[in-house]
């Protein structure tokens, strides 16, 4: 019986959202006798004169282009999406999230997937964006209900698609020219942008898979396969003349790479000590562990007489850039030891860096246990420069730069 | 296939809920640099894109033709990124090893590189295209003679 009214329901809600009774009604509001009807046929006359000059003849303005380049392009968001999660939760750890230490350049990668997927994506949704465009002009504009919500779901998928590309790549370039806060503002429009590009899927997926069958396939001719090796290679190109800030043998192809050779001690510096306000440390300064047992303080010197450990670790930035370089400190769970904490221990690490949303930061238990989490004194067999973060520095592996913490002034043990 | 679209729309749908609920508190300029690109591409870009193919396709042989639109679709993507780095009004200052290189000139020397491309696949095609046709067959690049140029895309 309950069955039976809620189909009841559902065949009278579809009537209504029906083609037929949205004719009907807009017929019945633009009567031809009435200033809104002679308003509106003015207004289609003017339209189809406009609209006859778009005569979309190309044959790339086909649904075999289309999914191609849709499905290419339905991997790189999602390539985006999941690696921008991943980041986004090594930031901010919930309870039940874990990302292991090992492999060093797991974050690497995933953040470099992140942005190189980014920057391959904007040729193809350009070029997807122009195989639909005729749809643009189709008329008449709203056919129903559903039509209409169709469309608005598209408007949302592009505004949120090119949201996330133009940010993402303003922000590659620290460049800000917005007043929203870049990081949670790209963190939201993703899941916009994943959101609309499923319920686009689920609404064009029978076309999709008539589309991409073998056979149609075989009827891509010469000129939309010409299309298509065109959109490959140019975003080949995008990724080519961007990719060197985080692909080791394009470093000197890629004209438009975030990162030089000029940093110092050949590393770039992400945040600079004059802007972090830490202009000089001298010998009174001391590392304080707070462990189990109270408080340990240990003086440069100190450090440098325990067993150091060197380690071959990358910075990886979460802006995309990233490189390996040679580090040599205390690993942290000798320093765990000495204070006779439990190995495996999560800590807070704080600076010296008053301000700054990264003053402090929580190491997880995963990395604190890892040998080659290490408390660094030196690079490349130097003392690190104050811009790398002396007089000591966290570096782990598989981490966003942000969260390895320079200039430390204390390790607290918190659980 | 039904319950497989229902199962992706309905991911998507809650995707897009969470996503929105975060967002609707942002500042309107959230709005602006969502609606903007969007409309820049519809408005501008595409009927740009739209008028230099067909100007292509009128003022071209058929072998220079795809050499164009990778150069002209390779400049664009070029020049947008250029800007993020170049334009800088409200970026952060270069920093040592980071944002500091000499952006202008390799932007020019990248673009260069890709219109030598360009014209060196110009050439070769054209220059097979005139072999075949002097050997009595078909010009092969007949049949690409009505892609995504020949339309007049006057908006």
């Amino acid at each position: 019986m309950v069955e039976r009214k809620g189909r009841t329901v559902v065949r009278r809600a579809t009537a209504v959202l029906s083609r037929d009774r949205v004719n009907a009604l807009r017929d019945r509001v633009f009567r031809p006798e009435t200033r809104l009807g002679r308003l509106k046929a003015r207004t289609d006359r003017l339209q189809d004169k406009a609209f006859g000059l778009l005569r979309f003849k190309s044959l790339v303005h086909d649904p075999k282009v289309t999914s191609r380049i849709g499905s290419w392009l339905g991997i790189a968001f999602t390539i985006c999406f999941v690696t921008g999660v991943i980041s986004h939760f090594i930031q901010h750890p919930a309870a039940w999230f874990y990302w292991p230490s090992r492999p060093v350049n797991l974050y690497r990668i995933t953040q470099g997937a992140h942005v190189i997927s980014g920057v391959a994506a904007i040729p193809l949704l350009i070029a997807k964006l122009w195989t639909v465009y005729p749809k643009l002009f189709e008329r008449p504009a709203v056919k129903s209900v559903l039509h209409a919500l169709e469309r608005i779901s598209i408007l949302v998928l592009a505004g949120a698609a090119f949201f996330e590309l133009a940010s993402g790549t303003f922000n590659a370039a620290q460049n800000y020219p917005w007043s929203f806060f870049f990081t949670t503002a790209h963190y939201a429009v993703a899941w916009i942008a994943f959101g609309s590009l499923l319920v686009h899927i689920a609404v064009k997926l029978p076309i999709i898979r008539e589309s991409l069958t073998r056979e149609k396939r075989r009827e891509i001719d010469v000129s939309r396969r010409a299309f298509l090796r065109t959109t490959w290679l140019t975003s080949g190109v995008a990724v080519l003349v961007f990719g060197g800030s985080t692909i080791p043998f394009l470093r000197n192809v890629s004209a438009l790479s975030e990162r030089s050779d000029n940093g110092s001690q050949g590393l770039p510096v992400n945040r600079t000590a004059k802007e972090a306000s830490v202009t000089t440390v001298d010998s009174s300064w001391r590392l304080e562990v707070v462990g189990p047992n109270g408080t340990t303080t240990f003086s440069r010197e100190q450090l440098q007489s325990m067993r150091q450990t060197t380690a071959e670790l990358p910075i990886a930035c979460v802006e995309g850039w990233s490189q390996t370089a040679n580090w040599s400190g205390v690993p942290v769970m000798d320093l765990l030891e000495a204070v006779g904490a439990p190995q495996g221990s999560s800590l807070r690490v704080s600076s010296l860096e008053k301000g700054g949303l990264y003053n402090s930061t929580t190491l997880p238990g995963t990395h604190t246990a890892d040998p080659l989490t290490l408390l660094a004194l030196r690079l490349e067999g130097k003392v690190l420069d104050l811009d790398h973060g002396y007089p000591c520095r966290i570096i782990a592996p598989s981490r966003p730069g942000v969260l390895q913490t320079k200039w430390v002034k204390r390790l607290e043990v918190i659980t | 296939m039904k319950p497989v679209r229902a199962i992706i729309g309905l991911l998507g749908l809650s995707a897009l809920a969470w996503g929105g609920w975060m967002a609707y508190p942002m500042t309107k300029d959230i709005y602006t640099w969502f609606l903007g690109p969007a409309i820049l591409d519809d408005a501008i870009v595409l009927p740009v894109a739209g008028l230099l193919s067909l100007a292509v396709a009128r003022l071209t042989s058929p072998a220079w033709r795809w050499p164009l639109h990778f150069g002209i679709g390779a400049t664009a993507v070029i020049v947008y990124l250029a800007v993020t780095e170049i334009w800088r009004p409200y970026g952060f200052p270069p920093k040592p090893g980071l944002h500091d290189r000499d952006y202008p000139t390799d932007t020019l020397v990248t673009l260069a590189v890709v219109w030598a491309v360009v014209v060196l696949a110009g050439l070769l095609r054209a220059r097979t295209a005139r072999r075949r046709q002097d050997q009595g067959g078909d010009p092969p690049l007949r049949v690409q003679e009505s892609p995504l140029p020949s339309e007049k895309a006057g908006a």
